[in-house]
């Protein structure tokens, strides 16, 4: 059950801090030739993740061997790399083609409150590039800190006021900061492709077996009466991402009769999307589990 | 008030399987036996809102209190009404 909450991040606050300060001291240029030795190490003593890995890559494509594992590894440790040289406020040195952002920024300037539903595919923080230099939208994300101040605090050392515009959902009062952020017209993002415990969750097929995937997203939407977009920052090339932005829907519409159904449909659509981008960027995966376990 | 938000409860939150009986007083009416999690929170506080014109704010320190129970709710709203 929700195996991925067990999963104790391998990477330990005092690695993290590590690589900040080589970040911050060494640059780029230092930091980046670090990658291959660290991601060839992993690649050979992760043997959990590596079977899960080689198992994506299975459904997926059919086939799968080690340089699919450490094609992912390199694309994963990359954009962690991107990911703290943005947030640090180092965006110049990145470029990203947007496809649909100005639905967003329509949105925002109707005043309208939206869902965002993001994934572990690739980066969300390619999209803090696009909000930092051109929309200037006002998005606040849904993860879980774990209760841990440490995380916060590396957050907010990264960025001034960035944990601020962190909900962690098992705050008790969590929910009504979300109302409070679509009601002000803001960009609420959630990932939507890993079920948390306890969440409510409905079922898709993806790859062509069952999964569970949350369904508050659209729960949460249909209460709010908000739209709903869902967003994929993807890694295509040195220092550079693909960013697609697309409607899921104007209203969830979640009828009394038949709303298991109705959520069902939802969830398979955006299972569809995802199926979609990951056929196109698959080594942007980084659900580091084996995706399709609880169903079998 | 306690029949009048049972009834609420049931009617918004789509309860088919909810007799009002099966809303006690004094037990917790989130994350308890009736199975019902923070999005309901936020949905029935949204009809409370209308109806009461009673606003659950973020960052108030009763929330947990206000939704401990339905007597606890019933209070808050009695306490708070402006319709």
């Amino acid at each position: 059950m929700a195996e991925w909450l067990e999963n104790k991040e391998r990477g330990s606050l005092w690695t993290m801090r590590l690589m900040l300060f080589l970040c911050r001291h060494g640059g780029q240029g230092l930091v980046r030739p670090l990658l291959y030795p660290i991601v060839a190490y992993f690649s050979l003593t992760s043997s959990a993740t590596r079977a899960a890995s080689l198992r994506f890559y299975s459904q997926v494509r059919g086939h799968a061997s080690w340089k699919d594992f450490f094609s992912q590894l390199l694309c994963f440790a990359r954009t962690l790399l991107d990911g703290i040289f943005i947030l640090s406020g180092d965006t110049d040195d990145y470029t990203v083609t947007s496809h649909g952002r100005e639905m967003l920024i329509e949105e925002q300037k109707r005043g309208n409150g939206m869902i965002l539903l993001g994934s572990h595919l690739g980066s969300f923080e390619a999209c803090r590039i696009l909000v930092r230099e051109k929309a200037g939208l006002n998005v606040h994300m849904v993860a879980y800190f774990g209760g841990s101040q440490k995380i916060r605090s590396i957050l907010d050392e990264l960025n001034p006021g960035l944990a601020d515009r962190v909900i962690d959902p098992t705050e008790p009062d969590a929910i009504f900061r979300m109302r409070d952020v679509i009601e002000n017209g803001g960009v609420l993002a959630i990932l939507a492709d890993r079920v948390g415990i306890g969440d409510k969750k409905a079922s898709a097929r993806f790859f062509g077996k069952q999964i569970d995937l949350p369904a508050g997203p659209y729960l949460l939407a249909h209460v709010l009466g908000c739209p709903v977009y869902s967003f994929f920052g993807l890694l295509a090339g040195k220092n550079h991402y693909d960013s697609y932005v697309e409607r899921v829907a104007e209203r969830i519409v979640l009828p009394r009769q038949g709303r298991k159904q109705a959520l069902d449909a939802y969830v398979q659509n955006y299972a569809d999307r995802l199926e979609y981008y990951c056929r196109k960027y698959p080594y942007n995966w980084f659900n580091f589990f084996d995706y399709w376990k609880e169903k079998g | 008030m306690l029949d009048e938000l049972r009834e609420l409860i049931i009617n918004e939150l789509n309860l088919e399987d909810v007799s009002p009986e099966d809303i006690k007083d004094d037990e917790p009416l989130f994350g308890g036996g009736l199975g019902l999690d923070s999005i309901d929170a936020l949905e029935l506080a949204i009809v409370v809102e209308r109806k009461y014109g009673v606003k659950i704010k973020s960052g108030d320190d009763r929330n947990v209190q206000i939704f401990s129970s339905l007597a606890a709710l019933a209070k808050h709203i009695e306490e708070n009404r402006t319709r």
